[in-house]
């Protein structure tokens, strides 16, 4: 469980901070994976703004220990209050979001193999 | 209108190849509890005035520039363990302490980096009444033991006015930590800060002689920067030398497995104390102490600091004059730092 959850953490930790325009390593996803979460993250910033990340008060989580590949499943719920930020400006309200975080793990728990975010 | 980055992930991933089937059983559960501390300091302070109800923050003295600078030294380290202590009580140890913590977590959160500091004084926590954090704080031992279930555990407090996270120590911290505790505790903070400072209780370290020396002791098996107090008093002078002692007896009977921390000596000195500098047994100790590979920072001893928990003000912004002192430590610090990380020469 504590390799689930520091990847878990990490992986959340590593999403907040892209919120300030940090491009993380994401030596823990597969390249694939990887690739496609640097492109997503690339739409981020680029305006002068920044996204004060803010997971809310509490994420749930579940993890699926019992899957015939041998692989885990996580999946994380996560309140998305973050607000728009120029440096040294007003706070910019963005809109509300619960998001529903799935992570495939591999056998050994050391990497995520795949990822989806959806609307919850 | 931006986006977060899991709205950003959402929309790419919407027609991703993964999906999970809807009669996936589940077992064990995540106990997480704190999404704060998902989340990177924010540059407003406006979740500081949230949890705490204070005023903005103060400004630092320092120019930011010089303190960037430091900030991305520390986040090429990626993460920066420095324990802060003496067998030797007195000198300004929770002090440095805290002032290491604040200008190092104004260093590091421009770039996204954190700092948090950590109490390891057991049964002791009174000394962060300075750092105003509630009483009600999350502790080292709730971390711990949040850690020993294997729970998702949140990042603390902040302390007032500062981007610094602060973990108290119970008050009836007690029973000793075992060596994996603390193994679990600073991975967890490597994770999660660049820059972690340790109050450390004033002892040597022991593996034998009790639970503070152990902690001591496994503290400075972690430790990339090891800061020792001293003020002009011989045994304080002995205490430091001691504690090198102590550490270079540590990181020989390790097999390699440890490595010397750098090591910086704050050196408080009353108003009138630089004429002391000129005596020679005092200048000798210094150079032993040099010798040794310490780095000395002269630090003035003013009641602005040591006032400053009475009157509800930082420690940083007490005084320009500590201020500058202060962040001569964390630039030694970091600049021990570097030299902790070099390469060994060969030859």
């Amino acid at each position: 469980m504590r390799r689930i959850t520091v990847l878990c953490l990490r992986l959340l930790t590593d999403l907040a901070r892209s919120g300030y325009g940090e491009r993380p390593e994401l030596d823990y996803l597969t390249p694939s994976c990887a690739a496609s979460m640097h492109g997503a993250l690339a739409t981020i910033g680029g305006d002068g703004r920044y996204v004060e990340t803010d997971y809310g008060d509490a994420v749930a989580g579940t993890a699926d220990l019992d899957r015939s590949d041998g692989g885990v499943r996580v999946e994380l719920l996560v309140d998305d209050r973050s607000l728009a930020r120029e440096p040294g400006g007003p706070p910019i309200a963005l809109p509300r979001a619960r998001w529903r975080l799935t992570l495939a793990l591999d056998t050994q728990c050391t990497g995520i193999t795949a990822l989806r975010a959806e609307t919850a | 209108m931006p986006v977060t980055p899991l709205a950003a992930l959402a929309a790419r991933e919407r027609d991703g190849p993964y999906r999970v089937a809807p009669s996936d059983i589940s077992f064990g559960t995540l106990e997480t509890q704190d999404a704060a501390s998902h989340r990177p300091p924010s540059r407003s302070g406006g979740r500081l005035r949230t949890l705490i109800g204070r005023a903005a923050p103060s400004r630092p003295r320092r120019s930011s520039q010089d303190l960037a600078g430091l900030g991305q030294v520390l986040l090429r380290a990626h993460s920066t363990v420095v324990t802060v202590g003496t067998p030797k009580g007195g000198p300004g140890k929770t002090t440095e302490a805290a002032a290491i913590g604040v200008l190092g977590a104004r260093a590091v959160e421009p770039h996204g980096g954190s700092a948090v500091l950590v109490d390891a004084n057991l049964n002791n926590p009174d000394s962060w009444r300075q750092l105003a954090v509630p009483s009600d704080a999350l502790t080292v031992r709730e971390v711990v033991e949040a850690l020993n279930r294997g729970a998702l555990v949140p990042n603390g407090e902040f302390a007032r006015n500062e981007r610094l996270r602060v973990l108290p120590e119970r008050r009836s911290a007690g029973s000793a930590y075992t060596a994996a505790e603390i193994d679990r505790l600073v991975t967890h903070m490597r994770l999660r800060h660049t820059l972690v400072v340790v109050d450390l209780p004033n002892t040597l370290p022991s593996l034998t002689e009790g639970p503070k020396e152990a902690l001591v002791a496994h503290w400075l098996g972690h430790a990339d920067v090891a800061v020792l107090p001293i003020d002009l008093g011989e045994a304080s002078f002995i205490a430091a030398g001691e504690i090198i002692d102590s550490i270079d007896a540590m990181v020989a009977g390790s097999n390699d497995r440890l490595r010397r921390p750098g090591l910086v000596v704050p050196l408080l000195l009353p108003g009138d104390g630089r004429r002391a500098l000129e005596l020679p047994a005092i200048a000798d100790l210094l150079d032993h102490l040099r010798a040794a590979g310490a780095e000395i920072v002269a630090v003035p001893f003013t009641v602005d600091v040591q006032t400053a928990s009475h009157r509800r003000s930082p420690i940083v912004g007490a005084s320009p004059r500590t201020d500058r002192a202060f962040a001569g430590v964390l630039s030694a610090v970091v600049a021990a730092r570097e030299r902790a990380a070099a390469p060994t020469p060969h030859g």
